[in-house]
C-alpha cells in the first residue's frame, strides 16, 4: 500500500500542491486526470522520489520513502516518466533487460509490448510511440509491487493506447501490482482504472470509483467544459460538448 | 647568404675600425641591432647567467649596476639590484637604474620581454646570440668592443682559447671515444641529447670525443638509439645532485650499453656544463677528464 | 557487430598483435622469433637485455592504453556525453603538476619516490580533491563537478607555472618536461611492470561492476535515480575508479590527451554502446593500439624518439575525423 499524506510542495514560492492525500493499494488501478498545470507531474514525482516534499510524507508499505535507499525504492516502484532521453543507442532488448527482475521477465515484457522482433532494435531507430512501448515493458518487467507511469498514452497509437492499458490492467490483476497512471483521456481512464483521482490547481478534488467520477459534476468544473455521458456497447463515454450552459 | 658567423665577422671588424679611429662607437651586434654609444658604458645592466659571467670576465664588474634572471655566479654580482627572474622582467626597474647599456641574449625571456620596449626608449641595448663554441667567442668579443674594453675580451677569449689547446694537447694522439651527453631526463624516459652545432656538441669534439648521434629529428633517444650508437662513454647532466652514475646504470635496458657494462658512465652538473659563458672553456676541460680519464690522472 | 564470442577474440587479436608489432618495431626491427628467444634467454646478452626492454616497454604501452580507455568510457558514461575524456576533472593538471614537483624541486626524498609515483599522486590527487569539493559543496551533478574540476585544473595548471617559473635554471632541462608533458612510456620493468598490470586487471573488474548503472545513468540522472541509482555516490565512485585508471596512465605514460577520447567512440560504432563489453574492447584495442603506437615513435626517426603524445595527437586526430566523416555520410 502506498499511503500519501497531506502532500505539499511548494517552488519558488508558488504552491504545485497543497494537502494531497491519498492511498494506493496494490492489485488496483488508480487514473491520476486534470488539466494541465493541475500538478499531476509533480504529484508522480513526489511519489517517486523525484521532488522534495515542502510538507506531508508518502509511506510505501508502512515506512517513508525517503527511509528506502535507492536500490530498495527501485524494487518496490518501477516509474515511466513523460518524456525519455538515450544519450546511449542501445537496443530494445538491453533496455528492457536493465532493472528486470530476471531475463524471463524482460522477454515476457518484451512480448506483452509487441516488441518480441524489436530486441535487436537500437532505441534511437525507435519511433516515439515505440520508445514509449518499451519503456513501458522495462518497468513491467522489473516486476515491481507497485508502477507509477506518466502520460503513458501520451505518443502512442490508439490500438496501443488500449493496448498498454490491458497490460497494465493485467498486471494488477495477475501479479497484484498496483498501478498508477496519468492520462489525458478520459474515457480510456474510466474504461480501464478501478478509482479516478482528479486533480485542479495543486489540490486533489475527486477520489472516486471509476464509474462514479464519470457521472460526477465536478469533471465540468474542474475543464471547464460541459460533458454529456451515454452509454454505448453497455460502456459510458464521457464526451466534451463546448461551453457550460 | 649571410650566416650568423659572417654577421659576427663584421661586426666585430666594424667595431675594431670604430675604436682604432677614435670615433663615436656605433656597431652592428650579430642581430643587426645597431648599438650607438657615445662613451663607453658606465651603468651596465646585465640578465642571465652568461651575459653576467661574460660582462665581469672581461672587467666591467665594478660598472654593473643591476642583473636579472637565475644568476649564481660570481658571488661578487649577487647583492646587485635585480630587475626580474621567475616571474618576468620589469622595465620599470631595469629604468630605474639608469643604465646606459643593457645586455642580453637572443631567445631568453629577458629579451623577449625588454629588448623593444627599452630600445623603444633609446636605451642601448646589446644583443648577444650564439649557437657554436666559436660564437660564444665572437659575442664576447663584440661585447668587449661594445663596453670598450676590447683588449680584456680579446684576452678573455685567448685564455679561453689556451684552455682549449692545452685540452688538445694533452689529449694528442689518442682517437677521438664516442660519447653520448645527455642534456636532460624525465625520470626513466624523455632522454635529450645535443644536435651538431651547438656548443656542447662542440665541447664534446673539443674535450677529445665525437657525439655518437647526428641528428636532425627531435633530440629525444631511446636506450635501444644509445646501444646503437654504441658511445664508449656516457656523460649525463643532471639537475637531481643525487644522482650517481650507479642510478644511471639501473635504468631499465641501460645494462645493454657497452659504456655501462665498462663502467664508462660519468654525471656532471647541468647548471655549470650548460652556460655559454666564460667558463665554457673550463666546461670543455672538465669533459675531457670525464672522456679521457687516464689522460689527466698525474 | 554485435559483442560476442568473435568480437572478443578479434579485440584479443588486436591487443596481442598490437603489443607484437610494437615490440618488432624500434630502431632496429625484429622478427618474432628473436623477440620470444629473448625474453625466455636466461643469460641475456646486450641484445637479448634491449629486446626484452622493447618487450615490457610494449606491455607498458599496452597498459597505459588499456587505462586511458577504459577511464575514457567511465568518464563518457558518467557526464553521458561522448565528448567527455579522462582529463575533465583535473587529472592532467595534477598529474603534471606532481610531475614538476618530482623533476624539480631538490628534495632527495623525491628522488626516491620517484616521477611515476609523483605523477600518480598528483593525476588522482587531484580528481579526488574535485570530488571532495562537490560533495562537501552538495554538487551532485556531473555538469557542477564539471564546473569545480574546471577551477581546480586552472590553480593547479598556475601553481605548476609558478613553480616551473621559480625553480627552473640552467640546472634544469626544461625541455625534459615539456616532453614528459607531451606524453611518453616510462618503460616500466620487472615488478613494477608485474604491479601495473595488477592494477590495471583491478580497475577492469572495478569498471565492469560499473558497466550497469552507467547504462541506466543513461536514461538521465532523473529515470536513474528511480531506477536505483543513488546518483551523486555513484558518480563519485565512478569517477573515482576512472581517476584511478588515469592516475595508472599519467604515471606511466605522462598526459596522452587524446587516446581516452577516441578509443571509446571508435569502439562503440563497432560493437554498440552497452557499458560492459564497450570496457572490455575498449580497454583492449586502446591498449593494442598505443603500443603500436610505441613502437612508431620509436622507429619512425630512429634514433630519435617522438614524444608519444604527439604522435597519438598527429596521427589520431584526422583518423577520427576521416572516422567521423564516413560515418556521417
Amino acid at each position: 500500500m502506498i499511503q500519501v499524506e497531506r502532500l505539499r510542495v511548494v517552488r519558488n514560492e508558488s504552491v504545485l500542491l497543497d494537502d494531497v492525500s491519498f492511498s494506493l493499494a496494490r492489485g488496483e488501478v488508480v487514473a491520476l486526470l486534470g488539466p494541465n498545470g493541475a500538478g499531476k507531474t509533480t504529484l508522480v514525482k513526489a511519489l517517486v522520489g523525484l521532488a522534495r516534499l515542502s510538507d506531508g510524507c508518502v509511506e510505501v508499505e508502512g515506512r517513508p520513502i525517503g527511509s528506502y535507499r535507492a536500490g530498495e525504492r527501485a524494487r518496490l516502484l518501477a516509474y515511466v516518466a513523460q518524456q525519455q532521453d538515450f544519450i546511449w543507442d542501445l537496443e530494445v532488448g538491453e533496455i528492457v533487460a536493465l532493472g528486470a527482475r530476471s531475463p524471463e521477465d524482460a522477454t515476457h515484457a518484451l512480448a506483452k509490448f509487441d516488441l518480441g522482433t524489436f530486441a535487436h532494435r537500437r532505441i534511437k531507430s525507435l519511433s516515439g510511440g515505440e520508445r514509449a512501448r518499451v519503456m513501458l515493458a522495462r518497468a513491467l518487467a522489473a516486476q515491481t509491487p507497485f508502477l507509477v507511469a506518466d502520460e503513458p498514452a501520451a505518443n502512442l497509437d490508439i490500438k496501443y493506447q488500449r493496448h498498454a492499458m490491458q497490460r497494465l490492467r493485467q498486471a494488477a490483476q495477475t501479479a497484484n501490482v498496483g498501478v498508477l497512471v496519468v492520462l489525458h483521456d478520459l474515457n480510456l481512464a474510466f474504461t480501464f482504472a478501478d478509482r479516478v483521482l482528479l486533480m485542479h490547481e495543486g489540490t486533489l478534488v475527486l477520489d472516486a470509483p471509476a464509474a462514479d467520477a464519470a457521472a460526477s459534476l465536478v469533471l465540468d468544473r474542474v475543464f471547464g467544459e460541459r460533458f454529456i455521458r451515454t452509454t454505448v456497447e453497455g460502456r459510458t463515454l464521457v464526451l466534451p460538448a463546448g461551453e457550460p450552459e | 647568404m649571410l650566416t650568423r658567423r659572417h654577421l659576427f665577422a663584421i661586426g666585430a671588424a666594424f667595431a675594431a675600425d670604430l675604436l682604432l679611429s677614435g670615433r663615436v662607437l656605433a656597431l652592428e651586434d650579430a642581430t643587426g641591432n645597431t648599438l650607438n654609444l657615445p662613451a663607453p658604458p658606465r651603468r651596465i645592466v646585465a640578465l642571465n647567467p652568461a651575459m653576467v659571467e661574460s660582462v665581469v670576465a672581461i672587467g666591467a664588474l665594478d660598472r654593473i649596476v643591476g642583473i636579472g634572471g637565475k644568476v649564481l655566479y660570481p658571488e661578487s654580482v649577487l647583492h646587485l639590484p635585480s630587475v626580474g627572474g621567475a616571474f618576468g622582467f620589469s622595465v620599470e626597474a631595469v629604468l630605474a637604474l639608469d643604465p646606459d647599456l643593457v645586455v642580453m641574449a637572443v631567445g631568453t625571456d629577458a629579451a623577449a620581454q625588454l629588448a623593444r620596449p627599452l630600445s623603444e626608449m633609446g636605451v642601448p641595448i646589446f644583443l648577444a646570440t650564439y649557437t657554436d663554441f666559436a660564437s660564444i667567442l665572437a659575442y664576447m668579443r663584440l661585447l668587449g668592443a661594445a663596453l670598450g674594453l676590447s683588449d680584456r675580451a680579446e684576452r678573455l677569449v685567448s685564455s679561453m682559447q689556451a684552455t682549449i689547446s692545452d685540452v688538445a694537447e694533452t689529449l694528442k694522439d689518442r682517437p677521438r671515444r664516442g660519447v653520448y651527453l645527455e642534456t636532460g631526463a624525465a625520470g626513466n624516459a624523455a632522454f635529450q641529447t645535443v644536435r651538431a652545432g651547438h656548443y656542447a656538441d662542440d665541447g664534446i669534439r673539443l674535450a677529445g670525443g665525437r657525439n655518437v648521434f647526428t641528428l636532425r629529428g627531435p633530440r629525444q633517444v631511446t636506450v635501444e638509439g644509445i646501444a646503437e650508437a654504441d658511445p664508449d662513454v656516457i656523460v649525463v647532466l643532471a639537475s637531481d645532485p643525487a644522482l650517481t652514475p650507479e642510478i644511471v646504470a639501473a635504468r631499465p635496458g641501460w645494462s645493454a650499453l657497452r659504456a655501462v657494462r665498462e663502467s664508462k658512465v660519468v654525471v656532471l652538473p647541468r647548471g655549470f656544463m650548460l652556460i655559454p659563458g666564460p667558463r665554457q672553456a673550463e666546461a670543455v676541460r672538465i669533459l675531457a677528464r670525464a672522456i679521457h680519464p687516464e689522460a689527466f690522472a698525474r | 557487430m554485435k559483442p560476442g564470442a568473435l568480437t572478443i577474440s578479434l579485440a584479443v587479436a588486436l591487443a596481442l598483435g598490437g603489443m607484437l608489432v610494437g615490440a618488432m618495431l624500434g630502431v632496429t626491427s625484429t622478427d618474432p622469433l628473436r623477440l620470444l628467444s629473448a625474453i625466455a634467454s636466461s643469460d641475456p646478452s646486450s641484445n637479448d637485455v634491449l629486446l626484452a626492454w622493447r618487450v615490457q616497454r610494449v606491455v607498458g604501452a599496452f597498459l597505459v592504453g588499456a587505462c586511458l580507455a577504459m577511464a575514457g568510457v567511465i568518464y563518457q558514461g558518467a557526464f553521458r556525453n561522448p565528448l567527455a575524456e579522462p582529463f575533465l576533472l583535473g587529472s592532467s593538471a595534477g598529474g603534471a603538476l606532481g610531475a614538476v614537483f618530482a623533476i624539480l624541486l631538490p628534495w632527495p626524498w623525491l628522488s626516491a619516490v620517484g616521477l611515476p609515483v609523483m605523477a600518480f599522486v598528483g593525476a588522482w590527487g587531484a580528481t579526488l580533491l574535485v570530488l571532495g569539493i562537490s560533495r562537501a559543496a552538495r554538487i551532485e551533478d556531473a555538469a557542477g563537478m564539471l564546473l569545480v574540476g574546471i577551477a581546480l585544473a586552472a590553480l593547479l595548471g598556475a601553481l605548476r607555472s609558478a613553480v616551473t617559473l621559480v625553480l627552473a635554471d640552467e640546472s634544469v632541462s626544461l625541455r625534459a618536461l615539456v616532453s614528459w608533458t607531451l606524453g611518453g612510456l616510462q618503460s616500466p620493468t620487472g615488478t613494477t611492470l608485474w604491479t601495473f598490470a595488477a592494477l590495471t586487471a583491478l580497475c577492469l573488474v572495478a569498471s565492469l561492476a560499473l558497466a550497469r548503472k552507467l547504462d541506466i545513468l543513461g536514461f538521465g540522472e532523473a529515470t536513474a535515480a528511480t531506477m536505483g541509482v543513488d546518483v551523486g555516490r555513484f558518480l563519485t565512485l565512478a569517477l573515482t575508479v576512472a581517476a584511478f585508471a588515469t592516475g595508472l596512465a599519467v604515471a606511466w605514460g605522462g598526459v596522452l590527451a587524446f587516446v581516452g577520447l577516441i578509443v571509446p567512440h571508435a569502439v562503440r560504432w563497432w560493437i554498440g554502446e552497452r557499458h560492459a563489453p564497450l570496457l572490455l574492447h575498449s580497454a583492449l584495442v586502446g591498449g593494442g593500439f598505443l603500443a603500436v603506437f610505441d613502437g612508431i615513435s620509436r622507429s619512425v626517426l630512429a634514433p630519435s624518439e617522438i614524444p608519444l603524445g604527439l604522435l597519438t595527437s598527429l596521427i589520431g586526430a584526422p583518423f577520427f575525423l576521416l572516422l567521423l566523416v564516413r560515418r556521417y555520410r
